[in-house]
């Protein structure tokens, strides 16, 4: 990245009482991009999206926006624009009000607010038509334009997230910030509705900030995604970088369903890892005697009686225990032999024979992932050595 | 609700039942109000007849309520009681909006001890005051004024506290959201708070003027004048200047001094209703 960050957090870092929420975090965020925050509950993404806003004081560090530091601005100085999870919208005002509320506030000036005589004010009335016609355009590009008339309480909560939706995108303001905007909607309209903010953002190349909680919401809208855990940014990349090569078990369990596997395996004092008897990975001798996690996707194995492991792949013994048809395809549900529980997805012809439950488990080696006992991903076993690495650097 | 008609095991002997105990217990609570109708409407030597009757038989409505037009500046009175009780509630309501938002919703130092001494307010009656408040008047030179009757009042305790529990149930969204639309905090509390807390300010409004309006205490420490007298005082001006026995007369002063109030009662009994079903603040 050349250009200079949209956004920037300079280790920024929030307390509440004795608590850490926020612990040093520094992120920057390009122009046009769509950066997904996205963590368990209580892992900071609400906070940090909040100090951005300006709705939150921080303890330490600085935030710039545009090149400009905001770190003392009020939030109605820093010319962001959020959506909340629950609309927040005036309840007494229509939908065509909701939308001019941020235009009048920053159109106007205070005489022309005036109840009564603010209509009568120079100017008023040629501020009032170019509101509406914002509103107007607004309205149409999202087909709301028949809501306008109507209160937040006849509104349907798609139709509410909507008009939510335009009262940000009326100001053109210089980030959007999203605040789990689609959790209050039901299963179909979330997945409709993510896709028309994608749209939205190609649209209007406005940078945008959006904090979820939903690992599947993150990989398919972002451009990036950061994930977050105690108030740490345990990583920042692309998502497909995020799924393929996770830099932490953390975000390696956090991300995908189903849950990544993930197995013990022992290091000798030959420094080799074992699967079960397979060696996995070697030159690992800094961790002699401890016991690391091998971790892999749940679609990386394949499953079958006659499966044979051929070159750069390992075979473990399987037993299934069920399997849960989902159309498409199947999740086979099971244990390793060294006891872990595994999810594996598999085709839609797969039918287990009535005879047997166990199985070969053939998994590539390439395909696995090793986590020291910290949690931190190793990519020093020789034969571990990612090759998708190079694309997944991040930042 | 409506679905109340047909709640189960609701027949309608039930219902007629119902309305009678309700209409009873009704004529019960009214049974003052039409009595004091009724004496207005009476001559003198009906108004001590020994038989119990709510009906004239000679009506006197023109002598009774002309005297009580006339012998006091009546017009005069009402108005002093309609500009004393609005200027009252406005102020309330300008003042404890603010600190109510402020209590409600603003994090800062010492919050809770200022919301604590709000409430030890509530504790502190008129009466206590009367003599440091009258004094303070008499240094003022405000004694025998209107704005002696308003100026102990702006300030209500009561509305800062119930205030503040209706803006407690305002999500912090929403507040949240007017601050990122570009709103002062000042703006805040008119634009958003007020209209969303409507059914509070209108109940509190009620519960004020009511309040005033019937109040003969400051008054009648303050006000010595016939002219600035509010009805509650007006009335005991007009039973003093008619020596106390026209009772048909003072039953009819009594009648137009209440007036109003009843009036502002259904009125905003009507506004009451309409503020909670259409400020809709769930979702």
């Amino acid at each position: 990245m050349s250009a200079p960050p949209q956004i920037s957090f300079r280790s920024v870092a929030k307390r509440y009482g004795a608590t850490l929420a926020l612990k040093s975090v520094s992120l920057d965020i390009a122009q046009g991009e769509f950066l997904a925050l996205v963590g368990p509950s209580g892992c900071g993404k609400s906070t940090l999206l909040r100090i951005l806003a300006g709705l939150e004081s921080l303890d330490d560090g600085r935030i710039s926006i545009a090149g400009q530091d905001v770190t003392a601005r009020r939030a109605a100085d820093r010319d962001v624009a959020m959506v909340f999870q629950s609309y927040a919208l005036y309840p007494h005002l229509t939908a065509r009000q909701n939308m001019a509320v941020p235009l009048v506030m920053r159109r106007m000036n205070a005489w022309q607010r005036l109840p009564f005589v603010g209509p009568m004010m120079p100017g008023r009335r040629a501020v009032d038509a170019k509101i509406a016609d914002k509103v107007g355009s607004v309205a149409d590009s999202l087909k709301i334009a028949a809501l306008l008339d109507r209160k937040p309480g006849q509104m349907s909560g798609g139709q509410r997230q909507r008009v939510a939706l335009g009262r940000a995108i009326v100001r053109e303001p210089k980030a959007f910030l999203m605040d789990e905007p689609l959790s209050n909607l039901d299963a179909a309209l979330r997945v409709h509705t993510r896709s028309e903010i994608v749209d939205l953002h190609r649209r209007l190349g406005a940078t945008t900030v959006y904090v979820t909680h939903d690992q599947e919401e993150a990989l398919s809208m972002a451009d990036r995604v950061a994930v977050m855990k105690e108030g740490r940014l345990l990583q920042v990349a692309t998502p497909r970088a995020i799924y393929d090569d996770p830099d932490h078990i953390e975000v390696a369990e956090f991300i995908g369903s189903p849950k990544i596997n993930l197995a013990a395996a022992d290091v000798g004092s030959d420094g080799v890892a074992r699967l079960g008897p397979t060696v996995i990975a070697d030159g690992l001798g800094d961790f002699h005697g401890s016991v690391l996690r091998v971790g892999f996707r749940p679609e990386h194995g394949r499953i079958g009686p006659q499966e044979r492991p051929g070159d750069g792949e390992v075979a473990v013994s399987f037993s299934l225990t069920r399997l849960e048809f989902l159309g498409a395809g199947a999740i086979a549900h099971g244990t390793l032999a060294t006891g872990e529980s595994v999810e594996l997805r598999v085709g839609h012809d797969f039918v287990p024979p009535a005879d047997s439950r166990v199985f070969q488990l053939v998994l590539p080696i390439r395909q696995l992932m090793l986590f020291a006992p910290s949690g931190d991903r190793l990519r020093t076993g020789t034969s571990l050595a990612a090759p998708h690495a190079a694309e997944a650097m991040h930042g | 609700m409506s679905a109340a008609t047909h709640l189960p095991g609701s027949c309608r002997i039930c219902r007629v039942a119902r309305l009678v105990v309700l209409g009873a217990a009704a004529l019960v609570f009214l049974m003052p109000y039409l009595w004091m109708l009724s004496t207005s409407l009476k001559p003198q030597s009906e108004v001590f007849a020994s038989s119990l009757s709510l009906i004239p038989d000679h009506w006197s409505f023109l002598v009774n309520y002309g005297k009580a037009l006339s012998r006091v500046p009546m017009g005069r009175i009402l108005v002093n009681g309609t500009v004393v009780c609005v200027t009252i509630v406005a102020f309330q309501i300008v003042f404890a909006l603010p600190a109510a938002y402020a209590l409600a919703k603003l994090k800062f130092r010492g919050r809770e001890l200022l919301f604590g001494s709000v409430i030890l307010g509530l504790l502190v009656p008129i009466h206590a005051l009367s003599i440091p408040l009258y004094a303070a008047a008499k240094a003022l030179d405000l004694i025998n004024t209107l704005a002696i009757l308003v100026i102990p009042f702006v300030l209500s305790v009561f509305a800062i506290f119930q205030f503040r529990q209706a803006i407690k149930s305002i999500p912090d969204d929403l507040i949240q959201a007017a601050r990122m639309d570009g709103m002062s905090e000042l703006g805040i509390c008119w634009r958003v708070v007020l209209p969303n807390i409507w059914p509070a300010a209108t109940s509190f409004a009620v519960f004020s003027v009511v309040a005033h309006w019937n109040d003969l205490y400051w008054p009648s420490v303050v006000i010595t004048k016939t002219e600035l007298a509010t009805p509650p005082l007006g009335l005991l001006f007009f039973r003093a200047a008619e020596a106390g026995d026209d009772y048909g007369a003072l039953m009819a002063a009594t009648v137009i001094a209440t007036l109003p109030l009843i009036l502002l009662f259904l009125f905003a009994q009507k506004a009451f209703i309409e503020g909670v079903t259409s400020s809709g603040l769930k979702g």
